[in-house]
């Protein structure tokens, strides 16, 4: 899977200050259809990454990534629009519109979240082969993170797929940056105990 | 240094381009455990990020840019004309936009706000005493209320009300800071003329004479008012609490009179015009109360007296009541009409006392309250009163139509009052 132009500029689009958020946002209170398409663009993959993460079917993770702005746009009037920090608080927002919407998710199919991690750890690899002697897809990789807790994975995709300083998912999350760096620490070393495992799962594409 | 921070630095460096072996080489003693994490983050960073599909991707932005279309046309319209001005006014003034729903919201809110807070407001100002702040609020408020009662009975019933409060006013005031509140008293005078004023222009006999009844009952309760606070206070107040009584007995005795003659009211309107009477006559007034006339009976004798009257106009009353000018000389005369089986025994009472006589005008309209004698008030003096003649209750006779209002006389045998009253208060207020 290459990095699309579509991604590429999602990225680069994703350095946004906190002034242009603001603005952005006040403009989308009035329902200004452009705010809402940045916003999108900004957004889209990154929702459409920690559903996909929870989510087994594809089709459903779409879905649920079109409902979180469907969300956003019922519920921007309420937004409080601040200059300080805007990008990770509005971030912040967005992954609980996300979580939410998760949550009725698997309430409605009556599925469960994957099992947290610390659950399957005894379930360890009786091959002594590394992940690296194996070789390891994307797919593979991304199967494995999708076994990590929803802290865990959320610090690994910011801090590894979005570019974002420990700094920063900190105040996405609303933590420490001390508990952001034990935390990827820890997302880190259970993702290296999943990967050493006999097979991962590959169902992630 | 700890693990985390020593990672968190690797990681930066290698997300840099720096390389694995690199970091170990500069953290040896955590090499060992950096080592495979290290070596996963390089995976990582060279991994394509989950994203949508490009339709996928397609699809929810078409769907969330009709939405927004729509969510846009929907407070547009709603938002109305008003919502469109506001929005232009804005944007000349360059103001800062707010969303338009909580603003509308906002404005309502404030409305129901100042409903709450205005009613909240004149709640508590209904409770104020003059020497509060929102005092005149309260005032303000019942003129509005005057000027808003639209019929004259109406009117006539609120400014009997207002009297009310004014007196009572007065005696909370009296009550609780010593004094007598001589502008409340002017006020509470001037109610009552008012109410007077409003009685007097209603055509219908009937109701005129209702009216006029409730004028009396509460004028009635009033002036027994006065008299509570007057034997309950010492001497400087007494001047104006006496006037204020003498005044209530005027107008009661006008209350008399017009139920002889409709026309009185008006006349009285015109020719006395003001009201209140001159605390001076005080002076002297140690002895004066000739006010205790008993409420009862008047009403009795206003309400008794429409039942003649069936015509519409307002004719002069009934010649029945008449009899009474025989009476004795003196005032004694107009209290007597009322009740007409009363009037012998009345008359003699009424003349009995010296004092007054020597009073000046005012007070003389007052002296057919002399009926005194019918006072109800409990004093501990009337005992050394030796009662001149019992009779009142006696000569009552059953030709009386009006048998409810007056129960005092009945009540109290003892005419003992009618001696000096001041006498008898004398005693109190020393």
């Amino acid at each position: 899977m290459k990095m699309s132009d579509r991604a590429a500029a999602s990225s680069r689009l994703a350095k946004i200050s906190d002034a242009e958020m603001a603005g952005l946002l006040r403009r989308a209170q009035r329902y200004d259809r452009t705010a809402f398409d940045r916003l999108y663009v900004l957004y889209a993959d990154k929702i459409y990454r920690y559903v996909r993460y929870r989510v087994q079917d594809q089709q459903a993770s779409e879905d649920l990534t079109a409902e979180v702005f469907l969300r956003l746009l019922e519920g921007i009037h309420a937004f409080r629009v601040t200059e300080r920090d805007q990008v990770a608080i509005f971030s912040g927002y967005l992954y609980r519109i996300a979580h939410n919407l998760l949550y009725d998710y698997y309430h409605r199919q009556a599925l469960r979240p994957v099992a947290p991690l610390d659950e399957q750890v005894s379930d360890l690899s009786d091959s002594h082969r590394t992940w690296i002697e194996r070789g390891l897809s994307d797919a593979q990789l991304h199967a494995a993170i999708g076994e990590l807790t929803e802290e865990q994975q959320q610090v690994l995709v910011m801090r590894f797929f979005e570019d974002m300083s420990s700094a920063d998912v900190a105040k996405v999350l609303g933590k420490t940056e001390g508990a952001i760096k034990a935390l990827q620490h820890r997302a880190l070393a259970a993702l290296e105990r999943i990967l050493g495992r006999t097979e991962p799962r590959e169902n992630l594409a | 240094m700890t693990l985390d921070a020593v990672l968190d630095e690797c990681l930066q460096a290698i997300r840099s381009g720096a390389s694995v072996e690199a970091c170990l080489a500069r953290y040896p003693d955590y090499a060992e455990e950096l080592e495979p994490l290290l070596h996963l983050a390089a995976r990582l960073h060279v991994a394509e990020p989950l994203a949508l599909s490009s339709s996928a991707h397609a699809a929810g932005r078409h769907k969330l840019g009709a939405a927004v279309e729509a969510r846009a046309a929907a407070t547009e319209a709603w938002a109305g004309p008003a919502e469109l001005l506001r929005r232009r006014v804005q944007t000349w003034l360059r103001l800062p936009q707010v969303r338009p729903l909580p603003r509308l919201a906002l404005a309502f809110e404030v409305v129901i706000l100042v409903a709450i807070v205005g009613a909240a407001i004149f709640a508590l100002a209904a409770g104020s005493l003059p020497d509060q702040p929102l005092y005149p609020i309260k005032r303000v408020a019942e003129s509005i209320r005057v000027a808003l009662t639209p019929d004259v009975p109406g009117k006539a019933q609120l400014h009997l009300t207002l009297a009310d409060r004014r007196l009572a006013e007065a005696e909370i005031l009296l009550r609780q800071q010593g004094r007598v509140d001589e502008s409340l008293l002017a006020d509470w005078n001037a109610e009552l003329r008012a109410a007077l004023a409003a009685i007097d222009q209603v055509p219908e006999q009937v109701a005129f004479r209702e009216l006029l009844a409730l004028f009396d009952a509460r004028v009635g309760a009033q002036q027994a008012l006065l008299e509570t606070l007057l034997v309950q206070t010492g001497d400087v107040r007494h001047e104006r609490l006496l006037a204020a009584s003498r005044t209530a007995a005027a107008y009661r005795q006008l209350v008399v009179e017009a139920a002889n003659d409709p026309t009185r009211v008006g006349a009285w309107l015109q020719g006395t015009p003001l009201p209140m009477l001159t605390p001076a006559v005080d002076l002297q007034s140690p002895t004066p109360t000739p006010t205790p006339t008993p409420s009862s009976t008047v009403t009795a004798s206003a309400t008794a007296t429409p039942s003649p009257s069936a015509s519409p106009a307002r004719p002069p009353l009934q010649p029945v009541l008449a009899p009474t000018e025989t009476a004795p000389p003196t005032a004694g005369v107009r209290p007597t009409a009322r009740g007409v089986a009363r009037a012998p025994t009345e008359t003699p009472l009424a003349p009995g006392p010296p004092t007054e006589t020597p009073r000046s005008r005012p007070t003389e309209v007052l002296e057919p309250t002399a009926t005194r004698e019918v006072r109800p008030t409990p004093r501990p003096g009337e005992t050394e009163r030796p009662k001149p003649t019992a009779a009142p209750p006696t000569p009552r006779p059953t030709e009386e139509p009006e048998p409810t209002p007056e129960p005092e006389p009945t009540e109290r045998p003892e005419p003992t009052h009618e001696p000096e009253a001041t006498k008898t208060r004398k005693p109190d207020d020393g």
